[in-house]
């Protein structure tokens, strides 16, 4: 009781003095509301020392949390898969790749870049294997050629050159794997096929000049004069071949059918090879050939040998450095098509889940398990700007999925408490002026407002985060707070003005 | 003169209301610790956050309001008249609670007799009073990602989905895989009605394989050419973890626990030894949340009631004293829940804190009332007479800040959220019972228990009261 009696007296003789010394400390108070943090996320939905909790938890830092969806809509599926709108996804993914709080972006573009990759590194495979086998070809030609040198002075018969030229065919055989490999691995590597033609081409001029050199050295000798003219057709073979790949290169759709002639071209080559073979031997068998000759051969062989080796090492070059060979999403419709559907005409399997009756595509972002709402409200937006920045004619799009969903019921509902917040201490300001018949009726009103703040403010010393309950709710803490206010005022009107006893 | 006037004014005002609404700040403090027990984190926030706006309140109250009116009677004295008009108009206020007092006095049998029937039948209703726990309800029907989110179920068939992640050595050994094509395949016949699809690395792995499962060697194969993007929805870095997503139709939390409940004892009936599996996902979390919300509040209810009865125990050291402002308040839970039964309004996460609520607000106003009863009684009025003063001077208090309120809180009337506006109609409901319940039944429950507190209440507090 005399705790009472001594907040009376205090009150009453300094009341300016206690009334000062209160709003300070709800200043103070208040200060803290910069701390006040508003909390959603899942550990204000259940406890964090729940198994619940725990292993939803383990979930989403193994395999990400909710995901945003966003739908693309057409008339028919041919409509959707196109290069325009795989290049609008994977740019949108690679502006979202330097956002916080993303896990996975998976779309049709993954695909179609995951096809995309493998062809490339086919492609690659299928180069180094050429540059292998021009350079088998080349070091064989030259071992040949220095063979033919040591025979011709030797004045001996021919030496083994059925092995030497049979492990020739085998570098041939190599670079027709390589170009198979090429052919499926056809992709949006046009530069880097369209210098190697060059090279090629190079290597043709050469070995036609070796075969004319050859032809002009051996004219009074028809065989080797025949052996010249093979040269000589196998170096325009070569020739057409790199002529076919430079043209390819300028219409990459048709990379695929050239890769197969140019298999052609090299079987042929091959076969040329094996007359020439036939042709040696002959001469062997005839042992009539002058040192000249032979010496003459051996040179033109060995010329040819070095080109080529340069030319492998040239290759090997442009495997390792090229950025050419960065694989991406196809320009042309045909190279996308090829990707996409299986030889009858069907959609690959691996599209299943993203293609839709065959009117909707999907795109998926999925968040991180620690994901904000704040990283989750900026995706969204950010999305949906895209979108609208990025319209496609003919296809209409949507961005769904759980997380824009409370998304929108986050904000709409800080809206409407805004709202609510205003018209409820209107409300309150008319109904205790109505009902309230006391001098400076309004004055709860302005006293539970103080309250607010200092609460508010405590909350964030105390560390007590605001969560879409207490928000939703916070009329309540007023409509309850106020009755104090009410009751302390009312009693006191009722001293003033009642009786004296 | 009017110096020692509002002097005296402002002490009587402290020693007598501080005590009054001390006690009910505790009360009402101790109620609240009901939602401390909730197991849904938010709520127990919610309660702090009541807690401290309570006390902050009442310290504002007690320590600028009280020397502002203090201030200004002592210092500014405007003028006597207008006391002399206000007072005219308050004694016709007054003379409104006389009559009513009067005939509360007259019925108090009939009226405990009602209050009693018509709370014990509201009781009743409240139990079979649904929940209603899919979010996508409480919001504005037509607001666009509400549409949206109806248009992609329909596209992709399921919006929500349960994950059963599983652990082994490794997950793509051929046990493992056999046993997540089983369950992927067994899944949607199992529970047809709600599992909608199902998607796994088994099923990745058949897709990139013409449908067919494949040996080991080309799982590998074709493990190393799928997207990492993809594949990282699926099975970890490490291999030793893998998850099995089930979409599902939107249910509601009862239907979505029983389907938790099944999978997870179809799923514990055959797994290998070694896999060591858990149904989880946001969905699973949610409806954990949904349903200790709601079923829960009977608990806290009769927790926050019962620690209010402690509190009340403790201050007045006399149980029937302390049970007094609580059977009130009883009567309101009843009540509360006929109202939401007979309107058919399902239980929310919000108006599950009700309980917890009606105690805050009930209380405050039942105990002052009694203090102020007490008060009259102590000075030696008879109870007919306290009853009338304690109905007509606090009865006017809680009339205005019953209304205030209420008007604050028919602003949530208004809110197109139907959550908000349920829970705010529900507010009102509860308000308006709770001046019902303290302005007309309280009165009859203090006449007929005053006699059993009188003998030893009367007593201890050396009182002068005259027994009735």
């Amino acid at each position: 009781m005399w705790i009472l009696k001594n907040i009376a007296n205090k009150i009453v003789k300094n009341p300016i003095k206690v009334i000062t010394f209160t709003i300070v400390a709800i200043l103070l108070f208040a200060a803290g509301a910069q701390q006040v943090e508003m909390a959603t996320g899942n550990n204000t939905l259940i406890e964090e020392d729940t198994k619940v909790y725990q292993n939803n938890l383990k979930l989403e830092q193994e395999f990400g949390g909710e995901s945003v969806i966003v739908i693309y809509e057409a008339e028919n599926e041919s409509d959707l898969l196109k290069p325009n709108t795989l290049k609008q996804m994977k740019d949108l993914e690679s502006q979202l790749r330097s956002q916080d709080g993303i896990y996975s972006i998976v779309g049709p573009h993954t695909a179609v870049q995951n096809i995309s990759e493998k062809k490339a590194e086919k492609y690659k495979e299928g180069l180094t294997e050429m540059a292998d086998g021009l350079n088998e070809m080349g070091e064989k030609l030259k071992e040949i050629s220095i063979n033919i040198e040591e025979n011709a002075s030797s004045q001996s018969s021919l030496p083994d050159f059925e092995s030497k030229i049979s492990e020739m065919e085998k570098g041939i055989g190599k670079m027709v794997e390589g170009q198979k490999k090429l052919e499926q691995g056809t992709g949006e590597l046009v530069n880097g096929y369209s210098s190697m033609g060059v090279q090629l081409k190079g290597v043709a001029m050469k070995l036609q000049q070796s075969a004319e050199q050859m032809n002009k050295s051996v004219a009074e000798r028809p065989a080797q004069q025949k052996q010249a003219v093979e040269l000589k057709q196998v170096g325009l073979k070569l020739g057409r071949m790199a002529d076919q790949m430079i043209s390819a290169s300028k219409q990459s759709a048709q990379l695929p059918n050239v890769s197969r002639k140019t298999i052609d071209g090299l079987q042929g080559l091959e076969k040329g090879l094996r007359g020439q073979q036939s042709q040696l031997n002959n001469m062997g068998e005839r042992q009539a050939q002058k040192q000249k000759d032979l010496k003459e051969l051996a040179d033109g062989l060995a010329e040819m040998g070095e080109n080529l080796d340069s030319m492998s090492e040239n290759l090997m070059e442009m495997i390792n450095y090229s950025d050419s060979m960065l694989p991406g999403i196809p320009k042309k419709q045909e190279t996308l098509d090829q990707m996409i559907y299986e030889d009858d005409g069907s959609l690959r399997s691996m599209f299943d889940d993203i293609i839709i009756d065959g009117r909707y595509m999907t795109f998926m972002i999925k968040f991180t398990g620690n994901a904000t709402d704040a990283n989750k409200s900026e995706l969204v937006s950010f999305v949906k700007d895209y979108m609208e920045e990025n319209s496609m004619e003919g296809i209409s799009t949507m961005v769904s999925g759980k997380p824009v969903l409370d998304d929108a019921i986050r904000t709409e509902m800080k809206k409407s408490m805004q709202k609510m917040m205003g018209l409820s201490i209107l409300f309150m300001i008319l109904v205790l002026a109505v009902v309230f018949r006391v001098r400076w009726r309004i004055l709860p009103l302005v006293i539970i407002m103080i309250a607010v703040i200092g609460t508010v403010g405590l909350m964030g010393w105390l560390s007590v985060p605001i969560t879409m309950v207490s928000m939703a709710v916070f009329p309540i803490l007023i409509g309850l707070g106020i009755d104090y206010a009410i009751q302390f005022q009312s009693r006191f009107t009722e001293e003033m003005t009642g009786e004296e006893q | 003169m009017m110096e020692n006037r509002s002097t005296r004014s402002a002490k009587k005002t402290v020693t007598k209301m501080v005590p009054a609404i001390l006690t009910a700040l505790m009360a009402t403090a101790v109620g609240f610790l009901a939602l401390y027990t909730s197991p849904v984190p938010m709520i127990q926030d919610f309660g702090k956050m009541l807690t401290i706006g309570m006390v902050v309140s009442f310290i504002v109250g007690l320590f600028i309001l009280i020397p502002i009116l203090f201030t200004r009677d002592h210092f500014f004295i405007k003028s006597i008249k207008k006391n002399g008009k206000a007072k005219l108009e308050h004694s016709k206020v007054e003379r409104v609670f006389g009559t009513l007092t009067n005939l509360i006095i007259k019925l108090k049998w009939l009226i405990l007799f009602i209050a009693i029937v018509t709370a014990t039948a509201g009781i009743w209703g409240d139990l079979n009073t649904g929940v209603e726990t899919d979010v996508e309800t409480f919001m504005p029907q037509d607001t666009q990602e509400l549409e949206d989110i109806h248009k992609l179920r329909d596209i992709l068939g399921t919006t929500d989905q349960v994950s059963i992640m599983y652990s082994t050595d490794n997950v793509l050994d051929e046990e493992t895989l056999e046993w997540t094509e089983e369950l992927t395949a067994s899944l949607p016949q199992e529970f047809p009605s709600v599992v909608v699809d199902t998607n796994s690395l088994s099923a990745l792995l058949k897709q990139a394989n013409k449908g067919e499962m494949p040996d080991q060697e080309e799982t590998a194969d074709i493990l190393s050419d799928m997207p990492e993007e993809q594949l990282k929805l699926f099975v970890n870095e490490e291999r030793d973890s893998a998850v099995l997503n089930v979409g599902i139709e939107h249910l509601e939390a009862e239907e979505m626990q029983d389907f938790i409940a099944g999978m997870k004892a179809y799923i514990s009936k055959d797994t290998p030894e070694g896999i060591d599996a858990i149904v989880t996902g946001k969905s699973v979390l949610d409806v954990e949340m949904v349903t200790a919300l709601t079923t829960g509040r009977y608990k806290m209810t009769l927790l926050g009631m019962g620690l209010v009865f402690m509190v009340l125990l403790l201050i007045y050291r006399h149980p029937v004293k302390a049970f007094i402002p609580l059977l009130p308040i009883l009567f309101i839970v009843g009540w509360s829940g006929g109202i939401m039964y007979l309107f058919d309004i399902n239980y929310t996460p919000l108006t599950a804190t009700l309980g917890a609520l009606i105690i805050g607000i009930g209380t405050e106003f039942t105990i002052l009332i009694m203090e102020r009863f007490y008060e009259e009684r102590r000075k030696g009025t008879e109870r007919r007479e306290a009853i009338m003063i304690a109905n007509q001077k606090i009865g006017k208090a809680i009339f205005a800040s019953a209304f205030t309120t209420i008007g604050g809180f028919s602003a949530l009337l208004v809110s197109d959220f139907v959550i908000l506006s349920n829970f705010g109609m529900m507010t009102l409901v509860n308000i308006s019972f709770a001046l019902i319940s303290t302005i007309i039944v309280l009165p009859a429950i203090l006449m007929l228990f005053d006699r059993f507190v009188q003998i030893k209440g009367g007593e201890e507090r050396g009182s002068d009261t005259v027994l009735g």
